[in-house]
């Protein structure tokens, strides 16, 4: 599974979403995700990919995208995987 | 019905460890929030720490068993309060005192030192004052046994509003009738390695310092400490002379129904037209002249301006 997919299945997981619902493009607004949704979808998404995601990050999120580039950032950071373009 | 007089106060606080020592902390504008060494490793870096309690200056070691922190400054303010209204104490008196105190997490820093032992160090056994240390209504129960007060004793626990409930609790009991003094207020010792870990883990302690209302506030500050308060009804306090420090004049309290932690604003502002039909005035005679406790970040995000505009 690429990064994409990942973050994906984390938010499936976290908000019981059916395969399909969430995409690369989804909004959180879209997907009815609100602030404490928000939190543990950022709790899932450290220890599924064993970051530490800085408070100022998780107050900028408002869609799968850049929930995305944000982890392969902090990825590409700690060595792991290609840096962000 | 009655009308109650607040004739007593007692503070263990950040800004002062009396209530006249914090007074001057709060009139001289100075924030009692620092930085801390315990908090290494944290994304928050500050808090508003009790410095320089020491328990054995006010407890009997064998008394300290007894007392995790939490009620150790909830004792120490309730004897300050008591001691502040001077009460003439009867024995018909005693029997009919209330206590109503507030905790949101009760004995923390005991409990934790517990799982320390259990999941740490493989303890084989607690120790046995655990429950007693951790419960949230210990400081109520000690404050009934030190002075003897045998009437209602209980806590509310209501995250940060505990407190204020209690106090509008124990007011609701006076100008009723049915306790004829009573104690009140709520006491805080949250500094444990795993309460400071769950509130990093929730995302809204703020990285710099805590400024409700402010359009660039980034979160809410931890704090410990207790105050409490003695409310009498007016016409006794009067007829003895006591200092009234004010007067409770109406109480009002809410559930919005609607998110465990981001409140709305007109739940705020419905508590305060409920306040303002229990003491029976006008929103017009307390304009300009309000003064309004919103602790936690989404609460100031989402409420505390627009509840007071409504």
């Amino acid at each position: 599974m690429n990064t994409t997919e990942r973050v994906i299945a984390v938010i499936n997981k976290t908000q019981h979403l059916e395969p399909g619902v969430v995409t690369a493009d989804s909004t959180f607004v879209e997907l009815n995700i609100d602030s404490l949704d928000g939190i543990n979808i950022v709790f899932a998404l450290e220890n599924e990919f064993d970051v530490q995601i800085p408070d100022e990050g998780v107050r900028e999120l408002r869609d799968v995208r850049g929930v995305v580039e944000g982890i392969e950032r902090l990825l590409a950071a700690k060595g792991e995987g290609p840096p962000a373009a | 019905m009655r009308r109650v007089a607040i004739t007593g106060i007692g503070v263990v606080a950040p800004g002062g460890l009396e209530a006249g020592a914090f007074r001057e902390t709060l009139t001289a504008g100075r924030s009692a929030i620092g930085p801390s060494d315990e908090l290494a490793g944290l994304r928050f870096r500050q808090r508003a720490a009790v410095e320089g309690f020491d328990p054995e200056r006010h407890f009997e070691p064998k008394a300290l068993l007894l007392l995790d922190r939490f009620a150790q400054f909830g004792l120490v303010a309730a004897r300050q309060a008591m001691s502040d209204a001077a009460i003439a104490w009867t024995p018909a008196l005693r029997d009919a005192a209330a206590i109503v105190t507030g905790s949101c997490l009760g004995g923390t820093l005991t409990e934790d030192a517990g799982y320390q032992d259990l999941y740490l160090h493989k303890k084989p056994r607690f120790n046995p004052m655990t429950i007693p240390r951790a419960m949230e209504n210990a400081p109520a129960s000690h404050i009934a046994m030190e002075f003897g007060l045998r009437g209602p004793a209980y806590t509310v626990s209501t995250a940060c509003a505990s407190s204020a409930h209690a106090i509008g609790q124990a007011f609701w009991m006076v100008r009723s009738g049915m306790a004829p003094v009573a104690i009140a207020g709520g006491a805080e010792a949250p500094f444990s390695p795993g309460v400071l870990k769950a509130w990093e883990a929730l995302r809204v302690v703020s990285p710099d310092t805590c400024r409700p209302f402010s359009l660039n506030r980034q979160g809410l500050i931890l704090g410990e400490g207790s105050a409490m308060v003695v409310l009498e009804p007016w016409e006794t306090a009067r007829a003895r002379g006591a200092t009234i420090y004010a007067e409770v004049a109406g109480f009002g309290m809410t559930a919005d129904a609607h998110h465990i932690t981001a409140p709305l604003a007109e739940g705020a502002a419905r508590a305060m037209v409920h306040a303002m039909a229990d003491a029976g005035i006008s929103a017009e005679a307390v304009v300009g002249n309000v003064h309004s406790i919103c602790s936690s970040v989404v609460c100031v995000r989402a409420g505390g301006r627009f509840a007071l505009d409504e």
